[in-house]
């Protein structure tokens, strides 16, 4: 008798089929409770993925093989964020001073509090090399992390970890600081809390949006040049 | 009717994947409403002739121009992987070729439409492409479940301070460039 379950599961289409449809299912779900943060397309199909790979017995490895053109695709839409980052310019220029101090300030001290404070707990340097680049979006931070010598798939789950948390108490930890300026509201949420803390932004209002998207862009980029060098001066 | 509409959506910019679906009647009807308004249906018999032609085209030229952003994105990719490599620096290819598009729209003073409509058409599902990295959990139970604490620390404590601090970096900075403005 033909193993139909083996078939399907070694069939080059079965990793992106279920891939796509946890997602879409998890993307439907979350449209249904009105977009919660904790219900996050990623966290969900990531938790039915989980449970799939286990159930069917199937190495990561194996999955991973399957679905590789969707991870590579994360380069392509790094690239495609030059059309955001290109729409922004005028605000960047505008307030250009401002925006890199706040922006270098933000970006030391993402970098800095991911690798420091595990430090006083006492860590292994892939420890650090993981979590360095956990405010950048995803996409840049995963690949910052496979070069510093970290674990990339622990890195993708502590950087939606980061967002989520950003984007669930972001908004009141701003509101104890007494920050009620929206363009610093914005450019917080999303140079913390990449591309979840700039959707909740949005939420506040355009004008936090838009500088949300400033803080997320111009922070992956600085982070891809400030990690290497926190994580060999910092970690040692 | 949908259709009849779809030509405005594509030129406003937004989110446009052309369908050829075959009517009732058996033409084939070009339409090009799908992630944006989700209101997929077939046309009813013989309303719908108005504006196809020129629809036909619209779409043909969107699709071209996408596939010709698409060849861009993936040409980037490469070059910026290239470029990484030969500084041998930790960079990642893919923000130096995000850097070069950036340089490409500099250059035109414009974004090309390919471009924004192939990013308004991926950017709702962004993170599907991040879903394969997290599912990496599963490898690496081992390793959380040695680091969980240094891990929590950093994302609760870390990200606290990181949110707070450069919101009242921002709002002090900014609101002192604004007065000096107004000065």
């Amino acid at each position: 008798m033909t193993d139909w379950l083996a078939l399907i599961q070694d069939h080059a289409f079965f990793g992106i089929l279920v891939t796509i449809a946890s997602y879409g299912g998890a993307t439907l779900l979350w449209k249904r409770f009105g977009s919660p943060a904790l219900l996050h397309p990623v966290l969900v199909a990531t938790t039915i993925l989980a449970a799939l790979l286990m159930t069917l017995d199937m190495r990561y490895e194996d999955y991973m093989a399957q679905v590789s053109i969707l991870h590579e695709a994360l380069a392509l839409v790094i690239v495609l964020l030059a059309v955001p980052l290109w729409r922004q310019m005028p605000l960047i220029v505008r307030a250009h001073s401002p925006i890199a101090w706040s922006l270098v300030a933000g970006s030391t001290l993402a970098i800095g509090s991911a690798i420091l404070l595990p430090r006083v707990l006492q860590s292994a340097d892939w420890v650090y090399a993981t979590l360095a680049p956990k405010s950048a979006t995803a996409a840049i931070a995963v690949q910052i992390a496979e070069q510093l010598g970290g674990m990339p798939g622990l890195t993708a789950v502590v950087v939606i970890s980061t967002g989520l948390f950003g984007a669930v108490f972001g908004p009141g930890l701003l509101r104890v600081m007494r920050v009620e300026d929206d363009r610093a509201k914005g450019f917080a949420l999303g140079l913390a809390s990449h591309a979840l803390g700039t959707a909740r932004a949005f939420q506040i209002s355009d004008v936090a949006g838009a500088f949300a998207s400033v803080g997320m862009i111009l922070n992956a980029l600085l982070t891809v040049a400030l990690a290497p060098l926190a994580v060999a001066l910092l970690a040692n | 009717m949908e259709f009849t509409a779809s030509s405005q959506t594509g030129r406003t910019g937004r989110a446009v994947i052309a369908n050829s679906v075959r009517s009732h009647d058996n033409r084939l009807v070009q339409h090009s409403d799908y992630s944006v308004n989700r209101r997929l249906r077939l046309p009813s018999i013989g309303t719908q002739q108005a504006d196809n032609g020129s629809d036909l085209t619209a779409a043909r030229e969107d699709g071209s121009k996408t596939i010709e952003a698409f060849i861009l994105v993936l040409a980037l990719g490469i070059a910026g992987d290239a470029i990484s490599n030969v500084l041998n620096a930790p960079v990642p290819g893919a923000a130096i070729g995000m850097l070069l598009l950036v340089a490409i729209f500099a250059f035109y003073e414009r974004v090309y439409d390919g471009s924004a409509r192939l990013f308004e058409i991926a950017s709702p599902h962004f993170t599907l492409f991040f879903v394969p990295a997290a599912t990496g959990i599963v490898a690496s139970t081992d390793l959380l479940a040695q680091v969980w604490l240094q891990v929590t620390v950093a994302i609760v404590a870390g990200t606290s301070l990181t949110i707070a601090i450069t919101g009242a970096i921002a709002q002090y900075l900014l609101r002192a460039a604004s007065r000096e403005k107004k000065q």
